[in-house]
């Protein structure tokens, strides 16, 4: 039996064949527990986490800034909260190794624009903060990342009233033009310059309009009386102030 | 008869046997070391994913900065049952970035105790910049105060 079994010629084809089969079997099992290993260990939804976390908050704080500014005029303020913000990133996320520039769009970060008008009606002041922001996180890999905050407070007046009959007409906006809703008359303060006590609002509404998607209507008392300011204070706590004189 | 005294065929079914040795010897091989994902990891990043997607979609609405800034725990805590699935139990603080706790009150959902006696427990830590308050200088009239106040908040969850 012993030396039929090595005297045999014809089953070496099939011998080869199925160790052939069987290396390809090991080598696709070691190609897939690394495939599996690759995608098992790394939480990729974490690290997604902790840069949308960094750009969420990077842009809140630039809001913050932009807040901060809007009633203090304090030049310094956004670059101060950003270098605090920077330096505490490491103990917010230690081990990450997360490095976090800025680079400031003006000298202070911040622009005024305000629009006059011959006429009184249709004056605007805009104030924008915008910051660019590149991310780095060693411990990912990741380098380069830019990303900007530029949040933007619009205040546009649209009709002036002339008697205490008719009413102011506002628009308020955001960045892109994106209408802001949900103000109320709490969000408004008109102060008739030279006057001590502000001009009370008497009717407050919000209606729907073509050209500028939300309109908010004021009747004020005392009549409005050039010249006069109206300023908005949006959900962000960003103030927006309009003089209005003929 | 025929088939009893056939001699010919043996060696093919030895081949056949041998054969079948190799392919079982290499799947056991395959399987020895292949490692599936452990439930216990698997769980814990699930918890993970869980708990950054409550503390950013609840940032990203502004209201995780509105709860914390005016200390409005109970609604905090509210907001954050009502968005995990019932059987996830957490157990909240906020602090500075000195360690020190920030929330008064003890912040959590279901039974403390699971805490100490599971072995998959999840801890997410999510950072908030500040909030608008109100203004402390009587100059200003209108308007609101943004001060940089930092805080972390550390999410533990649990399943019950």
């Amino acid at each position: 039996m012993k030396n039929r079994l090595l005297k045999q010629k014809n089953g070496q084809f099939i011998i080869i064949a199925v160790l052939f089969i069987s290396t390809m079997i090991i080598s696709i099992g070691a190609l897939l527990y690394s495939t599996v290993t690759y995608y098992k260990y790394e939480p990729w939804e974490e690290y997604n986490t902790v840069i949308d976390g960094i750009q969420l908050n990077s842009r809140h704080l630039v809001e913050l800034s932009l807040c901060n500014y809007s009633t203090t005029f304090s030049d310094s303020i956004l670059e101060t909260n950003l270098d605090e913000w920077k330096k505490d990133l490491s103990t917010i996320y230690p081990g990450y190794g997360v490095s976090l520039d800025y680079q400031l769009s003006e000298d202070t970060g911040f622009q005024v624009t305000e629009n006059f008008f011959s006429t009184r009606a249709r004056a605007s002041t805009s104030l924008t903060a915008n910051v660019t922001f590149n991310l780095n996180i060693t411990s990912l890999g990741l380098t380069g990342y830019e990303f900007v905050a530029a949040p933007t407070l619009n205040l546009s007046i649209i009709d002036v009233p002339s008697s205490i009959d008719e009413s102011l007409n506002v628009t308020v906006t955001a960045s892109g033009g994106v209408p802001v809703f949900g103000l109320t008359e709490e969000n408004f303060n008109i102060i008739n310059v030279g006057e001590d006590t502000p001009v009370t609002i008497t009717d407050f509404a919000d209606f729907y309009n073509e050209t500028y998607t939300i309109i908010y209507s004021m009747k004020c008392d005392p009549v409005l009386a050039s010249p006069f300011t109206v300023d908005v204070l949006d959900q962000r706590g960003i103030k927006v102030e309009v003089l209005i004189e003929d | 008869m025929r088939i009893i005294t056939k001699k010919n065929g043996q060696m093919r079914v030895i081949e056949a046997i041998l054969a079948s040795f190799i392919i079982i010897f290499a799947l056991a091989f395959v399987n020895f070391f292949n490692v599936n994902p452990s439930s216990e990891r698997y769980e814990t990043t699930e918890l993970n994913k869980l708990g950054y997607n409550v503390l950013h979609d609840l940032d990203s609405q502004g209201l995780l900065a509105n709860f914390i800034y005016n200390e409005d725990w109970e609604n905090l805590r509210n907001a954050i049952s009502v968005t995990l699935p019932v059987d996830v139990y957490f157990n909240l603080t906020v602090t500075y970035l000195n360690q020190t706790t920030r929330n008064q009150v003890k912040l959590y959902y279901g039974d403390l105790t699971v805490f100490s006696s599971s072995n998959v427990i999840s801890s997410v830590t999510y950072p908030v910049v500040g909030y608008p308050s109100d203004l402390t200088d009587p100059l200003i009239k209108f308007g609101k105060e943004g001060n940089y106040d930092p805080s972390m908040v550390i999410l533990q969850l649990v399943r019950g």
